[in-house]
């Protein structure tokens, strides 16, 4: 496998792992951003009204649905209507399965996100004049976020790890090594195959670490120096007065 | 209502999926990059222009993409890695995904489609025409004419008819087996193998549990009596069970069977590995008569492609376009 | 700076100063004073029906009135809080009115309405993922104001409601919960609304740092002078922070609307004399002035000066000890100290520090307790500086209370030992018969 893995003619070749790589990337990503366009203003319009759960669990439902079953179930019912050369007909179900994939846990962490905001928070949101939509995205989307993205992470580890099955259908990914390797009997290429999806599902997994410690305010995050932590010297607002005591 | 639904989504799915589009050559590995036209001479080959579809290892088998360019010299423009002859493969050539298939031959989706099996007058696919393996034990020479007798009427096209009855149309396969059987005069009371007994066995896939239930039918009305155990599995299970007498009979592909009794096996056309064979399987086990009928590797094309580039043979494919 | 308020509020009707000059009390015990800066909050007939039938607000009829606190109190389930929060409609009232001056609250889209008033509550909902100084600037923000002049403000009155202004920087989560509060009525004071609502904003901070918030509140109001609802169910911060204090009772009904001095001397019936407690004369002296005590000298001694000295300054035993700047510190208990002692000096740790000490503008209270609560029986009385000035007894400010108590042409007491025609001369330190 490292034999494999250390040849550059596998890649860079045609095919090859940095064309898979790039493929592989391309669906997930496509996935999650259309999963995420959908579940993360579901998932705060849920939890902002407090209705529609019911949502949640339905697309939790949906994840119990085995994978390849699925992809076959929506092959079998887009082919007959998809023509032609090009790889639509292979696209459309990879991308439904994968973006039913990332739907769950991305809507389900942030309708639990903004539902944990503490209801104290939105009734001052509510309390000093904010609209609806101000109060979601000034408040609830900013305390949900710490959720949020460990919703879209769970998701796209979910995803990347997925994406493979692309490969089933006949379109590239990594998950191509992992096929034709099983195919031709070669090993040596379908476990490096699959060692590629997970190293690429933990470097997504950092970008999106990297991405969350950015995006998320310190506030919520807790991450404050050391020296400014509550109950330091300078909190002397709260000192008792001077003692009457004589 | 529902297929609205569904052409709508595609209409829809079909545009967002644009940006993604040009992953999808992805999939498709690019032979012309790899300098497939090149080598098959000057001008434009049919194959260049055409798609080929197939399973994963077609690509690197020896039988596959090399084997085409090796014997006929054809180099198709680009091969779109699919399934070993499943759905995938069958409802890209039927929605011209791709222009030609790695196809078995006896597949219901070719009389169904009206697919046209490009003819292999060089054998770059080893014959595997459809024969009974036997413990010699119970090769009497009543039972053996009673399936030659079926051999000599079973052809490729006759098999791959029965086989939409049992695949596509889930018939009965003992009830299709009997109707053919019928037919063809088959099922006349006989006596030629009275007082045989015969276990019958198949492997776990439609075609072979159809072929199974022939040979019983046939061995029946001519007075065996006859148990069948269907769906045993692959080669490595049934083979050693015809040896120890747990079955006695299995219809079987000579091409692949001898590549099993002889890996380095060589013999391509239906008379050579049929000799081929002959000598190769063991004792106490033997091959009968082999039928015309094939189930082997094709590649296929549709009806329309066949007609625009005038394709009968798979060499057809390497001429100018 | 002047900041721009929604124009309904400019739109201040003569009726509304009317209203509030002519409530039925407007009597005030108090010295406060609001400088009027808020508008009149009136409830016309208001009542709030929950689905489930429960009725948590009947036909309420109340008058906040401008630039003054009213407090609801109320034991838990009387709706005060419902009340509160019908007034910027995070609660719609099922039927009746509220108006602002002459503006029906209905009437007022709900975001331009609440951006117009001011919103304190429990745990003060700071936005965690904002900084103090975001926190503060909040509804400026919303109102589309200039962005610097904002953020002056926010730190003017951060150190107005007494936070640092490093702490603008800072994230709710690093700071105390009374810390938080005051964000939090930064936060509700940052637009300048003339009205502020606040839904028990003291009660979930220590007792310590309650009575601290509480006394700088009420210095703030003095400062700008708003119209304040202020729900609580601590009959004793809504007798210190109302100028008047609604009393409701449980099924949203208004029991007694007084100011606190005759809430305490007056309950309207056995509910409000109920919940406002038994000691609740006692209490009624934290509000009326001791006006001029007849402040006895003390002899008092220096820390540090010779025991021998303080034995014979002594005064029945116990002699009070200043520092350098005549500032008391203790109490020296003389008649036990042992002969030997006496040629050494006299240091802190021998004091007594039980006594309070009571400033010359002292309430009766205060005086009382400072008495009742010495050593030697004599309350000291200190300047504005906590300099001495001399010391008060007990009898002496029982005394005063029955002075003024003539001087109000207030009935005599119903529920207490002493009445109009006791010797006000008398001198037996009864002080515990108040009550």
């Amino acid at each position: 496998m490292i034999q494999w893995l250390n040849d550059p003619g596998n890649w860079t070749a045609s095919g090859g792992i940095l064309d898979q790589l790039w493929s592989h990337l391309q669906y997930a990503l496509f996935a999650l951003v259309v999963a995420t366009a959908l579940a993360l203003p579901v998932g705060l319009l849920i939890g902002h009204a407090g209705r529609g759960r019911w949502l949640v669990t339905v697309a939790n439902a949906v994840r119990a649905l085995p994978v390849v079953g699925l992809l076959i179930l929506l092959y079998v019912m887009l082919a007959p209507h998809i023509h032609g050369r090009g790889d639509t007909v292979y696209l459309l179900p990879t991308e439904i399965v994968l973006i039913l994939l990332a739907i769950p846990p991305i809507l389900a962490s942030t309708v639990a996100g903004v539902e944990n905001v503490d209801p104290a928070v939105r009734d001052a949101a509510a309390g000093m004049g904010m609209r609806g939509g101000q109060v979601v995205r000034r408040v609830e989307l900013p305390n949900a976020l710490p959720l949020v993205f460990s919703g879209v992470r769970s998701a796209t580890l979910q995803v990347i790890a997925t994406a493979t099955v692309a490969a089933y259908l006949g379109l590239g990914g990594l998950g191509r090594f992992v096929y034709d390797g099983q195919a031709s009997q070669n090993f040596a290429e379908r476990d490096a195959g699959a060692l590629l999806v997970a190293m690429l599902a933990v470097a997504a997994d950092l970008v999106l670490a990297l991405a969350q410690r950015y995006t998320v305010s310190r506030g919520v995050s807790g991450r404050f120096s050391r020296r400014t932590l509550v109950g330091d010297p300078v909190a002397t607002a709260d000192a008792p007065p001077s003692t009457h005591t004589a | 209502m529902k297929k609205a639904l569904t052409s709508a989504l595609v209409a829809v799915c079909a545009t967002a999926l644009a940006a993604c589009g040009s992953s999808g050559s992805s999939g498709s590995n690019g032979l012309s990059a790899s300098g497939g036209s090149s080598a098959s001479g000057g001008g434009t080959t049919i194959a260049s222009k055409l798609v080929l579809g197939g399973s994963p290892e077609f690509k690197t088998r020896t039988d596959g993409i090399p084997g085409l360019e090796r014997v006929y010299g054809v180099t198709f423009g680009s091969y779109k890695t699919l399934d070993a002859g499943g759905p995938l493969t069958i409802n890209a050539l039927k929605n011209g995904q791709i222009d030609a298939g790695d196809i078995f031959t006896t597949d219901p989706s070719i009389p169904a489609n009206g697919f046209v099996v490009l003819q292999d007058p060089k054998n770059l696919y080893a014959a595997q025409n459809v024969l009974p393996l036997i413990n010699k034990a119970k090769a009497s020479p009543g039972v053996t004419s009673t399936l030659k007798a079926v051999s000599d009427k079973l052809d490729t096209n006759t098999l791959a008819q029965l086989d939409v009855h049992v695949i596509t149309d889930k018939q009965d396969p003992a009830a299709v087996a009997e109707g053919w059987l019928a037919a063809e005069g088959l099922n006349k009371t006989g006596t030629a193998a009275q007082g045989v007994s015969v276990k019958i066995g198949s492997a776990n896939f439609q075609e072979s549990v159809l072929l199974a239930e022939i040979y019983a039918k046939a061995l029946q009305a001519q007075g065996a009596s006859v148990t069948t155990r269907l769906n045993i599995g692959s080669r490595e299970t049934y083979v050693p069970g015809l040896k120890d007498g747990s079955i006695d009979l299995i219809p079987e592909y000579s091409g692949a069977l001898l590549v099993y009794f002889d890996p380095k096996a060589t013999a391509v056309s239906s008379a050579d590995v049929y000799a081929a064979l002959q000598k190769a399987v063991p004792a106490p086990l033997t091959v009968l008569g082999q039928s015309s009928a094939q189930d082997k590797d094709a590649i296929v094309v549709t009806k329309a492609t066949a007609d625009k580039y005038h394709l009968v043979t798979i060499a057809d494919l390497a001429n100018n376009g | 700076m002047r900041f721009t308020r929604p124009a309904y509020i400019h739109q201040r009707a003569a009726r509304a100063d009317e209203v509030a000059d002519s409530s039925m009390v407007s009597a005030r015990v108090s010295g406060r004073k609001g400088k009027g800066g808020g508008l009149v909050i009136r409830f016309e007939s208001v009542s709030k029906k929950y689905p489930d039938g429960t009725l948590a607000v009947d036909r309420l009829e109340l008058v906040a009135p401008s630039g003054e606190i009213t407090v609801l109190v109320g034991p838990s389930g009387c709706g005060k809080t419902t009340s509160l929060r019908m007034i910027n409609r995070m609660i719609e009232p099922t039927s009746g009115r509220i108006w602002l001056d002459d503006r029906d609250t209905a009437t007022v889209p709900t975001h331009e309405l609440r951006r117009g008033i001011g919103y304190v509550i429990q745990h003060a909902g700071l936005f965690p993922h904002r900084t103090v100084l975001d926190n503060i600037t909040t509804v400026p923000e919303l109102l589309g104001r200039d962005k610097k002049e904002t953020r002056r403000r926010a730190l003017e009155l951060m150190e107005r409601v007494g936070l640092p202004a490093h702490f603008a920087k800072r994230y709710p989560a690093q700071l105390s919960g009374g810390q938080q509060q005051r964000v939090g009525v930064a936060r509700a004071l940052a637009a300048d609304p003339p009205v502020m609502l606040m839904d028990e904003p003291f009660s979930a901070v220590d007792p310590v740092v309650r009575a601290q918030l509480q006394n700088e509140f009420l210095r703030l109001q003095g400062e700008l002078g708003k119209t304040i609802v202020f729900v609580t169910h601590d009959i004793d911060e809504a007798i210190k922070l109302g100028d008047r204090v609604a009393v409701l009772q449980v099924g949203g009904h208004l029991a007694q609307l007084a100011p606190p001095a005759e809430l305490l001397s007056d309950p309207s019936d056995a509910f409000v004399a109920g919940f406002v407690g038994r000691d609740r004369g006692y209490r009624a002296l934290g509000f009326a002035e001791a006006g001029r005590l007849p402040v006895r000298k003390e002899h008092a001694v220096r820390l540090g000066g010779g025991l021998g000295e303080a034995r014979d300054a002594a005064e029945d035993g116990w002699v009070l000890v200043t520092d350098a700047e005549d500032r008391p510190q203790g109490w020296l208990r003389t008649d036990r100290l042992p002969e030997a002692a006496l040629p050494g000096p006299v240091t802190a740790q021998e004091l007594n520090l039980g006594g309070t000490l009571a400033p010359e503008t002292a309430t009766l209270r205060e005086a009382l307790d400072s008495a009742l609560s010495s050593p030697s029986g004599r309350g000291v009385i200190v300047d504005g500086a906590g300099r001495l000035l001399g010391t008060v007894t007990a009898s002496e400010v029982l005394t005063r209370i029955e002075q003024q108590r003539v001087a109000d042409g207030r009935p005599p007491a119903r529920d207490a030992g002493l009445d109009a025609e006791t010797d006000v001369g008398r001198d037996d330190g009864e002080g515990g018969e108040v009550v």
